[in-house]
């Protein structure tokens, strides 16, 4: 961590939120900044809103599908000659460090490789994905549309069933997104699914 | 709830007691997604590294790892600067690998990611407060968040001295959280 200690004086001098935002602070800076802000809830504020009013003035963006490089369409085979290189060598460096590193530190896995299926019918949740081989389990993730986890369950089943009694705090929500990912016996991700969104049936 | 005066001490963190998971979550999960989004540039990643941050620091809780819970902020911030660098070790490598079959590693991601953690409802909620702002605020707020103009041109440009430009930002950042009702936590 950088040795810049900041304070909120700091941050007012130097207008450090609104540079932050901007991009326009150097690594130490930006780094000493966000270690402020964890503690200080004045200042992280301060950021919370600046990038609400940046993101409330910045004209829409219309996505496209993001289309791989021509030289990666045609040769496939090197990204999967390069993803190989690098299993070998994460293998490699498992048996070497001898499992110091926990399996649940890998954080990365193949999107939208699950299929999944999620609706409301009444006031019950009923979800069911694919399969995916080698996984071994399936941990679900309900979200809210700011992106905040709201529950969280863990199954070996590919399906799922939550009464209104089960749903903690997706009963207050009328909009959430769910996302499936597929763990195996090391609990490293192995695939997941896009980011559903559903949305509960109006109450008549 | 209204936002504590610029320079004032932030307050202090609840004792251990108090910061059961959902808590934890609550006060963390949205500055972690923001460090994590800066380096990994995708809202889903900063997703995986903001769950993975909390369930080391919960496990660290649960086992009594954690003496001074005033340290608790510092210790989440340095967790999750851990699983970024991890992250950055790993896409690193296969960058590299894709070097040395002669490929450009993956391209970037989003130009600015940190428009991605605000939904567009809470944008329209925004845009409608802001429009409620006295024309003078909402233009200071403009210049400085989206055109991202630095402070000391802006007050050139109205006139006013920087120390002066900081305390109507400040106004008018509190007027749009009174607007929108926003938790400042």
């Amino acid at each position: 961590m950088s040795e810049t200690t900041i304070t909120c004086e700091l941050v007012d001098q130097r207008d450090l939120d609104t540079r932050y935002l901007a991009g326009r602070l150097d690594e130490a800076e930006a780094e000493a900044f966000e270690a402020h802000y964890f503690g200080c809830d004045r200042c992280w504020g301060l950021v919370r809103q600046g990038q609400a009013v940046k993101a409330a003035l910045a004209p829409p963006v219309v996505s496209a599908p993001r289309a791989l490089p021509a030289t990666r369409r045609s040769t496939p085979w090197l990204a999967l000659a390069a993803s190989l290189a690098v299993l070998a060598g994460g293998l490699q460096l498992w048996r070497v460090i001898g499992g110091r590193q926990r399996p649940e530190d890998t954080v990365r896995g193949p999107s939208d490789s699950l299929q999944l299926v999620v609706e409301f019918r009444g006031d019950t949740l009923l979800a069911s994905w694919s399969r995916l081989p080698g996984a071994t389990t399936y941990r679900t993730r309900f979200y809210s549309e700011d992106g905040v986890v709201l529950l969280e369950r863990e199954s070996a089943e590919t399906s799922l069933v939550l009464p209104p009694g089960a749903q903690g705090r997706l009963v207050r929500e009328t909009s959430l997104l769910m996302q499936v990912q597929a763990l195996d016996d090391l609990r490293q991700l192995r695939g997941r699914s896009g980011q559903r969104p559903i949305a509960r049936p109006p109450k008549i | 709830m209204t936002e504590p005066a610029p320079g004032t001490i932030p307050s202090a963190l609840p004792p251990a007691e108090a910061l059961p998971e959902e808590e934890l979550a609550g006060r963390f999960r949205e500055r972690i997604r923001c460090f994590a989004i800066r380096r990994v540039r995708d809202t889903a990643l900063a997703e995986d590294v903001a769950q993975e941050t909390l369930r080391r620091v919960m496990d660290a809780l649960r086992a009594n790892r954690v003496e001074n819970l005033a340290a608790l902020p510092g210790f989440i911030f340095q967790t999750a600067q851990h699983i970024c660098l991890q992250h950055h070790r790993s896409t690193g490598r296969e960058d590299r690998a894709l070097a040395r079959l002669g490929r450009d590693p993956r391209p970037s991601g989003e130009n600015d990611p940190l428009l991605g953690l605000i939904s567009e409802d809470r944008c329209r909620a925004v845009r409608a407060a802001l429009g409620r702002l006295p024309p003078d605020e909402r233009e200071l707020l403009e210049l400085l968040y989206y055109r991202q103009e630095e402070t000391a041109a802006v007050a050139e440009r109205l006139g006013i001295t920087p120390g002066a430009l900081r305390v109507r930002k400040h106004r008018a950042l509190q007027k749009l959280a009174a607007l929108l009702d926003l938790r400042v936590v």
